[in-house]
């Protein structure tokens, strides 16, 4: 999550609003649309809820964390 | 097994819950499957739980296990495994909007991602290691087990790719994408030095 916030902390260089406009024509332009378009990919990704399984494997994590932490 | 590890090492737990939802976006770009991305790192997580002595406190965790989990798709690719499959689950647009720069937005968001969903998976790994992990070259090229100098060149043509497709219009409709031919990864993955 520390890199997301990361990335998302530095917008002030960033051309007139990319997710509105689509990609430009210009590299640097383009490139930052396709990084802001990256970048909500993967926090759809991030965001998503847990499978099943994967959500009782953190449950256990936890339980364990919490248990070693008595 | 995970009694121990809490018990000798619990900030490895607490490294571990906080980079699970990195790793299935890591496993997503390399499967395009959101049930294989799953199962991946499942089997991923279980993996670095059996070698958790084996990571060295204080040094990169995030680029320990995703390495595991890199190793665990090339080396289970061929026995189809955690198999890439059409894109019948690319990430919904999840808004509707009314007003026309909005629904524009949309549509040009839509198209990023079907032309991301279709690079090659060493293209949209990078691009998701450092263009939204935030992960930097160096990284990356140790998650990938090459140079700095080839992670640089696929961020490169990755963009290129992209920037190729969305201006030529050459998107695909979601039906007709389909998986890339076994093949042609078998290939693909000698070529990357995995054979």
């Amino acid at each position: 999550m520390q890199t997301v916030s990361k990335m998302e902390s530095k917008p002030s260089k960033t051309p007139p609003s990319p997710s509105v406009e689509g990609p430009s024509k210009q590299p640097r332009h383009r490139d930052r649309w396709f990084d802001s378009q990256l970048l909500r990919l993967y926090n759809d990704v991030v965001n998503e809820p847990l499978p099943d399984e994967l959500s009782q494997l953190v449950t256990k994590l936890q339980n364990k964390m919490a248990g070693s932490n008595d | 097994m995970i009694e121990a590890v809490a018990r000798q090492n619990p900030g490895f737990i607490t490294e571990l819950l906080t980079t699970i939802p990195h790793l299935r976006a890591y496993a997503r770009s390399l499967t395009r499957n959101r049930d294989a991305a799953d199962d991946l790192s499942h089997d991923a997580i279980v993996r670095a739980l059996d070698a958790a002595e084996q990571y060295t406190p204080g040094t990169n965790f995030r680029a320990w296990i995703f390495t595991i989990l890199r190793h665990m798709f090339y080396n289970n690719s061929r026995r189809n495994k955690y198999r890439m499959v059409p894109l019948e689950d690319m990430p919904p647009i999840e808004s509707v909007t009314t007003t026309s720069g909005q629904q524009e937005a949309n549509l040009a968001m839509c198209d990023f991602r079907r032309a991301f969903w279709q690079l090659n998976p060493e293209h949209r790994e990078v691009l998701m290691l450092i263009g939204a992990g935030g992960l930097s070259y160096e990284e990356a090229a140790v998650i990938c087990n090459c140079q700095i100098g080839t992670i640089k060149s696929r961020v490169s043509r990755a963009r290129s790719q992209l920037n190729l497709t969305l201006e030529q219009g050459a998107l695909p409709s979601r039906s007709s994408v389909q998986p890339i031919a076994e093949s042609e990864f078998i290939e693909m993955l000698e070529d990357a030095g995995h054979s």
